[in-house]
C-alpha cells in the first residue's frame, strides 16, 4: 500500500507549484478512501493592551479527479476586533480625534498612543484552483480569488506551470497572478496630507478638505506578480528551492484612516493630517529554502527571504523549524522566525510645523518603519494516521521599533512620549486534516 | 572586465557539475514523498502566517505570490 503511494507521489516531492494555492502536489500521497483531502484550521490572534484580535478559521477541499488533476477550493472568514494605531504621537493632554465615519470621535489619555478603538472588520476569502498535467513532466495551474470587507473588495486570478528534468530531480516553475482592488473607505478617501478637520462629531460629514478639493468615495489598485522557482532534489533526503519574485502595485496604497500628527518644538500636535503614499510600489524578493529528513524520523526546514521595494524598504527574514517525531504517530515542532526591516523614504512619526507642506508623500504607520519581529512557537500534533491528523500551535509575536523620521527640530520635545510602544501578539491554531 | 564573463561561466559550470552528483535514483524516493517533506506540507498554516505578517510588516512575497486580497487596515 505504501509503495503504491509513493510510486504515485515521486513528482510530489519536487513538483511543487508556486503561487496561491500549490497544495494538491501532496494529496496524493495520503492515504484513505475519500478523493476529498479536507484541511481545516482555525487561528486566533491576540496583541497585547486591548489591540488587534482576530479569529480566522479555514477550511480547504481538495478533490482527487483521476489522473493526476485536482480541484482545490478554499474559504477563509476573519473578524477583526480591537484597537489599532491611528499614526498620531502622544501629548501631555488628552486628544480627541474625528473617527473616519465622521460621527464618532474619540478622546486618548494624556502621554497615551492614540489607538482608534472604532475599529472592526469582517472579511471574506475564497478561492479555486485546478491543477492538471500537460505532460508526464509539467503542471499547469489555474487560480481564482476573491475577498471582501465592508470597505475592500478584491479580485484575482493567476496561472502557474512547473515542469520537471533530471528524473524529477529538478524543477523550473513560473507563475504570474493579477489582483484587482476596490477601496471604498468610510466617509470617502481623504485627501493625502490634508489636514483632519477639527471635531467633526457635530454628525456633518466632512465632505471637502481646506482647499475645497473633494473626498474621493472610491479608489483602487492592481498588483502584478511574477514568480519564477528552481527546486533541486539534493539527496535522497534533502531537497532545496529558490524563488525569485516581482510585484507591481499601481493605484490607491494610502492607508486613509492613518494621521500623522503635525508637532511644535515643544513635541506637542498642532494639527493632525491625513497620511499619503504612492502610487507605484514595486517590489522584488529572492527567497531560498533548504529541507532534510534527519535521523531518518525528523524534518528540519529553514527558509531566508531578502526582500527590497522602491519606497526604501529593505527586510530580511529567517524562518527555522524543526518537527521532532517523539513517537511514532506523534510529533512537537520549535519554531523561531525572525524578521527585520528598514523604514520606508517617507515614513515619519511625526513632521515639524510646515513639513507637510514640503514632503510629497508621508506615513506614520508603524509597519513602515524600522523593526525588527521575532516569533517563537510550538506545534504539537499527529501524523501518519489514515484516520485523519490534528494539530496545535502556540506562538510569540514581537515587534519592536527604531526611533526613526524623528524631526530633529522636535526631537527633544517628543522624547518625553513612548513614541512607538512594542507589540506583543499570541497567535493559536489548531488544525484537523482528513480523508473524506 | 573582460575576465567576468569567463569566470561566470566557470561558476556556471561548476555548479552545473556539482548538480550532475546531486538527485536521488526513482527507487530512493521514500524520504522525498513523505507528506512531511513536501514543501507545501502545511498550506493552510502558510497561508494564515502570510495573512499576519503582511498585515503586520512591509514585506510580503518570496514563498509564493505576494500576499493580497486584504485590506489590513
Amino acid at each position: 500500500m505504501q509503495l503504491n503511494d509513493k510510486r504515485r507521489a515521486l513528482s510530489a516531492a519536487t513538483l511543487t507549484l508556486l503561487g496561491g494555492a500549490p497544495a494538491a502536489g501532496h494529496a496524493s500521497v495520503l492515504d484513505g478512501n475519500g478523493n476529498w483531502d479536507i484541511d481545516t484550521a482555525v487561528l486566533v490572534y491576540s496583541e497585547s493592551d486591548s489591540r488587534v484580535q482576530l479569529v480566522e478559521p479555514v477550511i480547504k477541499g481538495t478533490l482527487n479527479l483521476g489522473g493526476e488533476r485536482y480541484l482545490t477550493t478554499k474559504l477563509v472568514l476573519d473578524t477583526l476586533t480591537g484597537a489599532s494605531p491611528n499614526g498620531a504621537t502622544p501629548a501631555s493632554h488628552p486628544q480627541t480625534f474625528t473617527g473616519p465615519s465622521g460621527g464618532s470621535n474619540y478622546t486618548v489619555a494624556a502621554f497615551e498612543t492614540p489607538l482608534d478603538d472604532t475599529f472592526k472588520d469582517t472579511r471574506v476569502q475564497g478561492s479555486v484552483d485546478y491543477l492538471f498535467p500537460t505532460s508526464p513532466n509539467g503542471k499547469l495551474g489555474f487560480g481564482l480569488n476573491a475577498s471582501s470587507e465592508y470597505d475592500f473588495l478584491s479580485v484575482g486570478a493567476n496561472a502557474r506551470y512547473a515542469h520537471d528534468f533530471f528524473q524529477h530531480n529538478t524543477t523550473l516553475s513560473a507563475g504570474v497572478s493579477f489582483e484587482s482592488d476596490q477601496i471604498d473607505p468610510v466617509g470617502g478617501a481623504p485627501v493625502a496630507l490634508s489636514i483632519m478637520p477639527p471635531n467633526a462629531g457635530d454628525g456633518e460629514q466632512e465632505e471637502d478638505d481646506q482647499e475645497g478639493r473633494e473626498r474621493s468615495s472610491s479608489e483602487s489598485k492592481t498588483v502584478t506578480d511574477l514568480i519564477v522557482g528552481w527546486t533541486q532534489v539534493i539527496s535522497p533526503r534533502s531537497l532545496m528551492q529558490v524563488n525569485y519574485s516581482l510585484s507591481v502595485a499601481s493605484g490607491y496604497q494610502t492607508d486613509p484612516y492613518k494621521l500623522l500628527s503635525v508637532v511644535g518644538s515643544d513635541g506637542e500636535p498642532l494639527r493632525y493630517i491625513y497620511e499619503g503614499r504612492p502610487d507605484s510600489r514595486n517590489k522584488q524578493a529572492l527567497y531560498g529554502r533548504y529541507k532534510r529528513l534527519m535521523f531518518d524520523r525528523d524534518v528540519f526546514d529553514i527558509s531566508y527571504r531578502f526582500m527590497t521595494d522602491d519606497w526604501g524598504i529593505d527586510s530580511h527574514t529567517v524562518d527555522l523549524t524543526y518537527r521532532w517525531y517523539f513517537s511514532q504517530n506523534h510529533y512537537l515542532e520549535p519554531h523561531l522566525r525572525w524578521y527585520n526591516q528598514t523604514a520606508a523614504d517617507f515614513y515619519h512619526v511625526a513632521l515639524y510645523d510646515g513639513q507637510e507642506t514640503q514632503v510629497d508623500y508621508a506615513s506614520a504607520d508603524p509597519r513602515l518603519s524600522e523593526l525588527d519581529g521575532m516569533t517563537l512557537g510550538l506545534k504539537v500534533g499527529s501524523a501518519w494516521r489514515n484516520s485523519g491528523n490534528w494539530s496545535a500551535r502556540l506562538e510569540l509575536y514581537q515587534q519592536q521599533y527604531q526611533d526613526t523620521g524623528i524631526p530633529p527640530e522636535a526631537a527633544q520635545g517628543l522624547s518625553k512620549f513612548d513614541l512607538q510602544p512594542d507589540l506583543t501578539a499570541v497567535m493559536l491554531t489548531l488544525g484537523y486534516r482528513f480523508k473524506w | 572586465m573582460k575576465m567576468r564573463y569567463p569566470i561566470a561561466a566557470l561558476l556556471v559550470a561548476t555548479l552545473l557539475g556539482g548538480c550532475s552528483s546531486w538527485g536521488a535514483k526513482p527507487w530512493q524516493r521514500g524520504a522525498l514523498a513523505r507528506p512531511d517533506m513536501q514543501l507545501d506540507a502545511d498550506p493552510v498554516q502558510a497561508g494564515l502566517d502570510d495573512h499576519i505578517y503582511f498585515s503586520k510588516e512591509a514585506s510580503s512575497g518570496g514563498r509564493g505570490f505576494g500576499g493580497g486580497g486584504c485590506g489590513c487596515n
